[in-house]
C-alpha cells in the first residue's frame, strides 16, 4: 500500500520529495496547492473521501502518515 | 530593500523607512537571486534590510550590496533631531514603496506609491467600514503584494490587532479556522483561493469562525458559488468584494453583498472608495452609463500611484489626461479592465481587454464562459483560452465533472458561438508569482 501511495503522490506531485527525512507539513515542504492535488489524486484513485477534518500535520507530515489515513478510510 | 520572512522586524522595517523618507520595497526572503539582482539594478538600492538568522539570497551582481541588519538596528537609540530634519523633508506627494509585480514580458515591473496614495485610501477603507482597536486581523497577503498594505496600514491607523498567519496553516484548514477563533479574528482580508480552499473542504462547517464579522475578497475574482457556500454557512458575516489592481494603491472599489445572488453571476465592482472615481469610456473614450455595455474601467482620484519606475512609456500609455475634461489637467488610469453595469446598475467586472475575443465575427468575453463553467457543480476553478489560428475554444477547469456534464449545463446559459469546443480536465493550475492563473503558461500547453 505505502509503494501505491507513493507512486500517486509523486505522479501528482513530481516535485515533492517525499521520501526524505523533512516533514512535508511542518517543514513547508507541502503547499496548499500541493495539499489540494493530493487530496484529489487520493480520493479519485482510492474512491476515499477525505475532508477538512484528515488534513492533520499527523496525516500529511510524512508518507506513512499519509498511508494511514488511506487504510483507515478504505475501511 | 526588504528582504525578509514575513514577521514584525518586516513590519518594523518598513515603518522605519516611511518615516525617514526612504522608499521601501518589500521583498520575500525566497526571492530568487536573479530576481533580486534584476530589481537591485532597476533601483539602484545599495542597502538591503535583512533579518539575523536568515538566508539571504546571493549576489550574483556586479553591484555592491550592503546589508543592514534590522536586529542591530533597533539597538540603536533614537536621534529624534536628526529624525525631525528627515521628517521636516518629506512630501506627501513623494514615493513610499514600490511594489514589484510580474509584468507580461517576463520582466518584474515596479509600481511607485506615495504617502498621499497610501493615506487617502487607508482613510477611506477605515472610515467606510469603521475600522476600530476592537478588530483583530488574520493576515494572507504576503507583504510584497500591495494588498497587505490594508492589513499593516489598518493597523497602524486604526489600532487593530494584527495576526500574521502561521505559513503552515494555508494547507490545514481545520486548524486555520481554529486559529480564526483562537485568536478572536474579526475580519479577514483574504485571496479568493483560500477562501476556495476552505469552501471547498467544508472546512468551516467544521470549525465556526465564532467571531467573524466581514470577509474581504481581495486580489482576484472570487467565484459565486463558494461565495455561497460561505454565507450559507455563516449568513450573519459580511462579505465584501474589492477591486484594484496594483497601479491603483490599495482597492479602487468596494461592493457589499446584501443580495441574493445567483453562483451564475459575477460578484460586482461595486462603488469606490471615498476620494476615487470609478468609471467606463468605450472604445472612443465616450463615458458609457446605459446597462449591460462593455466598456473599459478607467480610475481617478487621489489613490493613483506615480506608475511604472524607469518606463515612462508605459506608464504614459496607461496613465493618461482624461479624455471627458479637455480643459485643465485631470489624470486617470485605464485598467485594461472590461466592465459593465448590470441590471441593478452596479459595475460588473467582465474581463482582461486582451481576453475579449473575436470568433465568428462575434465578440466575446472569455470571463463570461469562465463564470458559467465556473457556476457548473463540481467545477472548482477554470480558464478559458482561444486560438486564434484554429479558432478554438478551449475550456480548462479542475473539478470532479465530465465534459458531457459541463457542456449540458452551459448550453442553457451560453450561446451557441460561445460553447467551448474543448474541456480539458487539470489537475491544478499552473499560478504566476502573483499566485494568480497563469495564462501564458496555459496558453503555451494547450495552443
Amino acid at each position: 500500500m505505502r509503494q501505491k501511495v507513493l507512486e500517486i503522490l509523486k505522479a501528482a506531485c513530481p516535485n515533492v520529495d517525499f521520501e526524505g527525512n523533512a516533514l512535508l507539513i511542518e517543514d513547508g515542504v507541502l503547499n496548499s496547492l500541493a495539499v489540494i492535488t493530493i487530496i484529489g489524486e487520493l480520493n479519485e484513485k482510492f474512491n476515499i473521501e477525505i475532508d477538512a477534518d484528515d488534513i492533520t500535520v499527523e496525516n500529511f507530515n510524512s508518507l506513512d502518515g499519509l498511508t494511514r489515513l488511506v487504510e483507515e478510510k478504505q475501511k | 530593500m526588504i528582504c525578509m520572512s514575513k514577521s514584525v522586524e518586516f513590519i518594523e522595517a518598513m515603518l522605519a523607512c516611511a518615516q525617514i523618507g526612504a522608499v521601501y520595497v518589500p521583498l520575500d526572503i525566497a526571492t530568487p537571486a536573479l530576481r533580486l539582482q534584476y530589481i537591485q539594478e532597476t533601483l539602484s538600492a545599495r542597502f538591503v534590510l535583512c533579518k539575523k538568522g536568515e538566508v539571504i539570497p546571493e549576489n550574483s551582481g556586479e553591484m555592491e550590496r550592503e546589508i543592514l541588519y534590522i536586529d542591530d538596528l533597533l539597538e540603536h537609540e533614537i536621534d529624534d533631531e536628526a529624525l525631525n530634519q528627515l521628517r521636516g523633508r518629506i512630501l506627501v506627494t513623494d514615493p513610499l514603496y514600490t511594489i514589484f509585480t510580474s509584468g507580461s514580458t517576463g520582466k518584474p515591473k515596479g509600481i511607485i506609491t506615495t504617502h498621499l496614495a497610501l493615506i487617502s485610501f487607508i482613510d477611506a477603507i477605515a472610515e467606510e467600514f469603521s475600522f476600530s482597536s476592537e478588530d483583530s486581523l488574520a493576515n494572507q497577503v504576503p507583504f510584497y503584494f500591495d494588498a497587505s498594505t490594508k492589513d499593516i496600514y489598518l493597523m497602524c491607523k486604526c489600532g487593530c490587532t494584527m495576526h500574521i498567519i502561521p505559513q503552515k496553516l494555508f494547507v490545514l484548514p481545520k486548524d486555520l479556522m481554529s486559529f480564526l477563533n483562537e485568536k478572536k479574528i474579526t475580519r479577514i482580508i483574504w485571496a479568493p483561493s483560500l477562501l476556495c480552499m476552505a469552501a471547498n473542504l467544508h472546512a468551516f462547517e467544521k470549525v465556526r469562525p465564532q467571531y467573524l464579522r466581514t470577509v474581504f475578497f481581495v486580489g482576484e475574482q472570487m467565484p459565486t458559488k463558494q461565495m455561497n457556500m460561505w454565507r450559507r454557512c455563516l449568513p450573519d458575516v459580511q462579505y465584501v468584494n474589492l477591486y484594484g489592481s496594483s497601479e491603483v494603491t490599495g482597492s479602487s472599489a468596494y461592493y457589499i453583498i446584501e443580495r441574493e445572488m445567483d453562483d451564475t453571476e459575477t460578484i460586482p465592482i461595486g462603488s469606490a472608495f471615498h476620494h476615487m472615481e470609478l468609471f467606463l469610456l468605450d472604445e472612443k473614450d465616450r463615458l458609457i452609463d446605459k446597462e449591460n455595455t462593455v466598456g473599459e474601467i478607467c480610475v481617478r482620484g487621489l489613490s493613483l500611484t506615480l506608475g511604472y519606475l524607469n518606463d515612462a512609456e508605459k506608464t504614459d500609455r496607461v496613465f493618461v489626461q482624461n479624455p471627458l475634461i479637455p480643459h485643465y489637467r485631470d489624470l486617470i488610469y485605464r485598467s485594461g479592465d472590461l466592465g459593465r453595469y448590470n441590471e441593478f446598475h452596479e459595475l460588473v467586472y467582465i474581463c482582461r481587454k486582451d481576453y475579449q475575443i473575436k470568433r465568428m465575427g462575434q465578440r466575446i468575453e472569455l470571463g463570461e464562459i469562465e463564470a458559467a463553467v465556473g457556476a457548473v457543480d463540481g467545477i472548482e476553478r477554470t480558464c478559458c483560452l482561444f486560438n486564434e489560428k484554429t479558432q478554438a475554444l478551449l475550456a480548462l477547469y479542475t473539478g470532479d465533472v465530465a465534459p458531457d456534464h459541463i457542456k449540458k449545463e452551459i448550453e442553457k446559459i451560453l450561446p451557441q458561438y460561445m460553447l467551448p469546443t474543448r474541456y480539458v480536465k487539470l489537475e491544478d493550475f499552473p499560478l504566476n508569482a502573483n499566485g494568480k492563473i497563469d495564462r501564458v503558461a496555459l496558453k503555451r500547453q494547450f495552443c
